[in-house]
């Protein structure tokens, strides 16, 4: 009963997160004065196709999207729109609908930023306990440093980098892009190696930019965790080193690595811009990136309100699951 | 996860000098934070001593040939406007920091007074402004930041860049600000204090804030880096100063320029040397500061 | 209970590698496996919109505001007619020729026997009819169609005559409306779509027209296209198009279009930074990119020598595009207001020093708004004398002084004209080709006590359009095979105040110049009456100022000769090589197989 009431209130905090970020996505692309569907008309006029009078055409297209009606209309309308998951069409894409968009560009975000994330997260994690531990071997205690300070440079920095060795320099791996341009998807190995190679280099970067974060945090926690009494105890009882290390420390200094990488993986598609547009890579980042210039309303919206969806859904599974793994916290939340 | 054990020991009634040189003595054996702070002032130094001694002019259009090699008259080369290379990065370092530690102080500033304000008074006011904080914390902050440079009608300052970033780097600080200021309210010395008959904000200012100085340090370099962060970020992607020869925006026009495919290595070489020393100078004193505070981490 | 953690984070770690695996696959359930075709029967080209994604890879119907033909439509339509700009040459295609009556207000149309849709259809005057009636109306009623106004403008009605006829009754009399828009040419121009798809479609501009599978959208090309994601558009060719049949041609048999053009397989890539086309260029995955300025251009072809350009591999890389650059005022803004103004900073810009930064030297100066096509050579010779005297495009900054001070205005502390203690002030902004122009502009200005300031912003085009600048560096398209269409651009028809969106941003009204430009409006192309009206017309341009004309535009296109060659070039200029008009199709005609 307890824990039915710890949900209720951490779904009603969810849905004030939701509507907190749907407010401020849809009060702060409003606030700069431009107009979306006068540069795609515009847009349209400069490649030579001829779109007449702009200003009667202009009249129409708003009036098609609704951005005719008074500003307190389309938000209740935009609200309405988000929570029956209806994201309308795009301005600049017109008439491709934004679900369909999204669909699109989603896959290759996830399939790049999960996988990297993870493997950051494994390496990162299994560095820092060993770094925190006495019986490590030592080349580690010289490397570890190193890729620590690694965690110091942004992704999209140590992207420009890579690309400048491999693919200008040294010629090993393509620039950018999401496939090789003779390649087409499919469900096939060649088109499957083809978008992993494709995708070494910023998920290298993304790599190497966050494996000395999750290793310092992992390392932190072993040296709080190796000062509890249970270690003291156990070292007393006279347990293998091996034991102790990973069923004793590690065990217990992986839950709030556990929870930073679901909020991190709850962040992915947020965290995708800049990389994307480093590798020009044709993923959810990249087509917010593109929205933003245009001013495409709608796209934003859908976006924005899936990686913030994404971001509460992982904030509450991380609330929820806390208490059944950690029975120190249950006991806690019970007081 | 921090250790609050330094903020309940403190007596009452210690002079910040005193406070200051207590956590400066130890500080000094870090060698990470000693590394970090020669990193940055190496770099200060480089700015600061460069735009004395060099004309900073040079770093806008047509001061110089167009894309060159480093040569004696333009030691770092120039890039494909003719704005000379080293000029750019002397400007670009400072101006880069400049707005780091703008969105950083105003971030920290707000978020501590928010903090403070929250922790002191408790009840709804705690209630309002924590709800508000951890609200905002989930909204995806380089997102919120892109679209409010981007609606930035024409073009921006490299100080209104400064005021859109610390526009969100409150959020960080005013949560954990006020989570020590919880711990340090119940102390014995703020007790007495409150016994004695002290007001609210008497109590503030005497008693918390010069306690809480170290830890109100810490935070201002954490802000500190990530407004840099975030600033370069936005700039890479051609929102912000575009007129000022800011490092991101250096970033920008060699991407939108071809320099790699034109193989101009040194006005790519030149402000990712820059901005990695910044961020590993940064990362170098926050780390510090960190193991500063929490003593176990030392010696690992 | 901390033991069963790592049994939970398993599980939960498979769901979300499952949920990754359904999510990646779902964009992948609608494309087809495709048949492959041997590369060197692909023809890897590059075009805009540009983006790391084509907007309109979903939608192939060539009237909606969202669907850009170049990338897919180019190849599957085919006009009237088309006209080739670097060889002067009016090409009949779907019509085999024209006739107007004695003044202009009608034009007969007969269309080419033997031509059939993609579906077997057969093609005839009611697919034109329909085409251009749907724009027609549209023009005149609901208006959210692509160049709807446009025919409604001129078109009274189309109407058949039988079943190979087409007759225009015009609503003034317009000698250019089988060349303007009958004819397509650079992005303009009207592609008949097949009635027995459009007619039974209710809202069309919301019709996407993206049945792939069942073969839409249906055309009377040679190429179909066979997929189409948001990377990618792939049109493979039909070996059952009509011109490769016996007889069709009459007298134009021979001409290179007349066989199946060679590429098997088109796939078009979105056009997407300098860096990464220069890359797949070299690597030898793209064969005809859109675009390569000089900077670019040169480290190309150093580090290959299977790149070739329309001027081969020797300077200017490429051939002049309809596109000449000016320093445009914004004639409603206080700032640039005064022709003695204007005056002066047209002596204040070194449009020489622009084309050696921004252009390495391999452009020309030009005078007029006009480009140097061999069309409008008569009227360009013509305008010369003019031109040299009011040297519009000489860098003086003296003279530029004494106009400022013989206006009252002088120099501030910071040698900055000011008057009665105000500085002159002005911001410029650019097109995106002209980005990096933008900063030297601002530079001189700036040299010469204007203080300009530029400002590159992605909203660059509805601040412009809007009227809230003061100079802006953009380009012209207007005259391609006669002046009217440049004096069109100033025509005040298309004034609209500050803060409404004009196309011609520039916002000059002039009523000798608009009489002009309608006396040439009714006479036909090439009459010797032109000649005088287009001196006097621009002379009052170059006496007001109108703009800073700077120099020519090239489209500087890199070929590779790997898998292709024959590509357009000076010797054999058979069509426009520029990938981004929508006349590539010609190109793709005369395009041969390399040997080996």
């Amino acid at each position: 009963m307890l824990w039915l009431g710890t949900l209720a209130r951490r779904i009603l905090v969810l849905v004030a997160v939701v509507v907190t970020a749907a407010t401020l996505n849809f009060v702060l692309p409003k606030l700069a004065p431009k107009n979306p569907v006068a540069s795609k008309l515009i847009e349209m006029s400069e490649t030579g196709a001829s779109v007449g009078d702009i200003e009667s055409l202009l009249k129409v297209y708003e009036a098609k999207f609704g951005l005719d009606r008074p500003i307190v209309l389309q938000y209740f309308d935009y609200l309405g729109s988000l929570f029956t998951f209806d994201l309308g069409y795009s301005i600049s894409f017109y008439p491709t609908r934004v679900a369909d968009l999204i669909l699109s560009a989603l896959p290759w975000t996830i399939g790049l930023l999960f996988t990297a994330t993870i493997i950051a997260f494994l390496l990162g994690t299994l560095l820092g306990a060993l770094v925190a531990w006495e019986k490590a071997p030592k080349f580690l205690q010289v490397v570890t440093p190193g890729i620590m300070v690694l965690a110091a440079l942004p992704y999209y920095l140590l992207g420009l980098v890579l690309i400048y060795l491999f693919a200008f320099v040294w010629h090993v791996f393509p620039l950018q892009g999401g496939y090789s341009i003779l390649a087409f998807p499919g469900w096939n190995w060649g088109f499957v190696l083809d978008v992993l190679y494709h995708s070494l280099l910023p998920a290298l970067s993304i790599v190497l930019a966050s494996v000395g974060s999750w290793a310092l945090a992992m390392r932190g926690m072993m040296v709080t965790v190796q000062g509890e009494d249970y270690m003291l105890y156990s070292e007393a009882n006279g347990l293998r080193p091996r034991r102790r290390f990973l069923h004793y420390g590690v065990r217990n200094a992986i839950l709030p690595q556990m929870t930073a990488l679901a909020l991190q993986l709850g962040h992915i598609a947020a965290g995708a811009v800049l990389v994307e547009r480093v590798f020009l890579y044709p993923g959810v980042g990249m087509l917010l990136f593109r929205a933003i210039e245009r001013s495409d309303y709608f796209v934003i919206y859908g976006v924005v309100f899936i990686i913030v969806v994404m971001v509460a859904l992982s904030m509450l599974l991380v609330d929820l699951l806390y208490p059944l793994l950690d029975p120190r916290i249950r006991t806690g939340a019970a007081a | 996860m921090r250790s609050l054990q330094p903020a309940e020991a403190a007596p009452p009634k210690t002079g910040i000098g005193e406070i200051l040189a207590r956590a400066l003595g130890p500080a000094l054996e870090n060698p990470r934070l000693v590394f970090g702070l020669a990193l940055l002032g190496s770099l200060v130094l480089f700015g600061l001593l460069g735009g004395l001694l060099y004309d900073t002019d040079l770093a806008y259009p047509l001061s110089g040939p167009i894309a060159k090699a480093p040569s004696a008259a333009h030691p770092f080369g120039t890039d494909t406007a003719g704005r000379d290379l080293l000029a750019t990065t002397i400007l670009g370092t400072l101006l880069t920091l400049k707005v780091g530690l703008i969105a950083g102080f105003i971030g920290v500033a707000f978020g501590a007074t928010l903090a403070f304000v929250a922790a002191f008074y408790g009840g709804w006011t705690d209630r309002v402004i924590s709800a508000i904080t951890d609200v905002l914390l989930t909204v995806p902050g380089l997102l919120v930041l892109i679209v409010l440079a981007s609606s930035f009608p024409g073009s921006m300052s490299t100080t209104t860049m400064a005021l859109v970033i610390a526009s969100l780097a409150w959020r960080e600080p005013a949560r954990q600000i006020r989570a020590q200021v919880l711990v340090m309210r119940e102390s014995n010395y703020v007790l007495m204090a409150r016994l004695s008959g002290s007001s609210g904000p008497a109590i503030i200012f005497t008693e918390l804030m010069p306690n809480l100085l170290p830890y109100l340090a810490a935070n201002l370099v954490h802000a500190v880096a990530a407004a840099v962060l975030a600033s370069v970020g936005l700039e890479a992607l051609g929102l912000g100063a575009r007129e000022e020869p800011t490092l991101g925006m250096t970033i920008y026009w060699l991407m939108v320029e071809g320099a790699f495919v034109r193989g101009l290595w040194w006005w790519i070489v030149e402000p990712l040397v820059a901005l990695i020393i910044l961020f590993v100078a940064m990362y170098l004193i926050s780390v510090g500061l960190d193991e500063f505070s929490n003593p176990r981490l030392r010696n690992r | 209970m901390v033991l069963k953690l790592g049994g939970l984070t398993r599980r939960q770690f498979t769901n979300l590698c499952l949920g990754t695996l359904v999510m990646a696959s779902l964009p992948l359930a609608g494309v087809q496996a495709l048949d492959s075709v041997a590369r060197e029967d692909t023809l890897v080209t590059e075009s805009p919109p540009a983006g790391t994604t084509f907007t309109n890879y979903n939608t192939l119907n060539p009237f909606v505001v969202g669907g850009d033909p170049r990338s897919h439509l180019q190849f599957v339509l085919e006009p009237l007619f088309y006209w080739s700009n670097l060889s002067a040459e009016h090409i009949p295609f779907l019509a085999t020729g024209y006739e107007f009556n004695d003044d202009y207000t009608s034009v007969t149309v007969t269309l080419r026997e033997g031509v059939t849709w993609a579906d077997g259809e057969a093609f005839d005057a009611d697919d034109v009819v329909f085409t251009f009636e749907m724009l027609r109306e549209n023009g005149e009623g609901a208006k959210d169609l692509v160049n709807a106004q446009e025919v409604a403008t001129a078109l009274e009605k189309a109407t058949k005559v039988d079943a190979h006829t087409v007759r225009f009754d015009l609503k003034h009399p317009d000698p250019r409306f089988v060349l303007g828009t009958l004819t397509v040419t650079f992005n303009k121009g009207v592609f008949p779509v097949p009635q027995h798809v459009y007619n039974s479609v209710e809202d069309i501009a919301g019709f996407q027209d993206n049945d792939i599978a069942a073969g839409h959208p249906i055309g009377t090309g040679p190429y179909q296209v066979v997929a189409a994601v948001p990377e990618r558009i792939i049109l493979d060719r039909r070996d059952d198009w009509w011109g490769a049949t016996e007889g069709v041609w009459g007298d134009q048999e021979g001409a290179n279009y007349t066989d199946l053009p060679q590429p098997k397989r088109i796939i078009t890539i979105p056009r997407n930074d300098y860096q990464q086309g220069a890359q797949a260029m070299l690597s030898q995955q793209l064969d005809w990119m859109a675009e390569a300025p000089v900077p670019i251009m040169e480290p190309l072809l150093s580090q290959a020598p299977f790149i070739t350009t329309y001027s081969d591999r020797e300077p200017p890389y490429g051939n002049i595009d309809w596109w000449p650059t000016s320093l445009f005022f914004n004639h409603d803004s206080e700032a640039v207001s005064d022709p003695e103004i204007r005056r002066a900073i047209s002596y204040a810009i070194n449009a020489e020093q622009v084309i050696e930064v921004f252009h390495q030297g391999y452009a020309e100066l030009i005078s007029s708004p006009m480009p140097d096509f061999e069309a409008l050579g008569v009227y360009n010779e013509a305008l010369e004398p003019v031109a040299k005297e009011h040297e519009l495009n000489a860098f003086d900054p003296e003279k530029s002084a004494e106009i400022m001070t013989g206006i009252g205005y002088e120099k501030d502390g910071e040698g900055f004209w000011s008057k009665d203690g105000e500085r002159w002030t002005a911001r410029i902004f650019a097109a995106q080709p002209l980005e990096t122009q933008g900063p030297i502009i601002a530079e001189q200005l700036r040299r010469a006590g204007f203080d300009a300031t530029f400002t590159r912003t992605p909203d660059y085009r509805q601040i412009i359009f809007s009227g809230n600048f003061d100079m802006a560096l953009w380009g012209h398209g207007g005259a391609i095979y006669d002046p009217y269409e440049t004096m069109f651009l100033y025509h005040s028809d298309f004034y609209r105040p500050v803060g409404e969106i004009a196309t011609r941003f520039w916002r000059w009204k002039n009523e000798r110049f608009d009489e002009l430009t309608e006396k040439v409006a009714q006479l036909p192309i090439g009459d010797p009456k032109i000649e005088p009206l287009v001196k006097e017309a621009f002379t009052i341009w170059m006496d007001e100022v109108v703009e800073v004309p700077i120099s020519e535009w090239y489209h500087r296109i890199p070929f590779s000769t790997v898998y292709w060659s024959n590509w357009p070039s000076v010797e054999d200029p058979y069509a426009p090589p520029t990938i981004s008009h929508w006349t590539a199709l010609l190109v793709i005609h005369g395009l041969e197989k390399t040997e080996g």
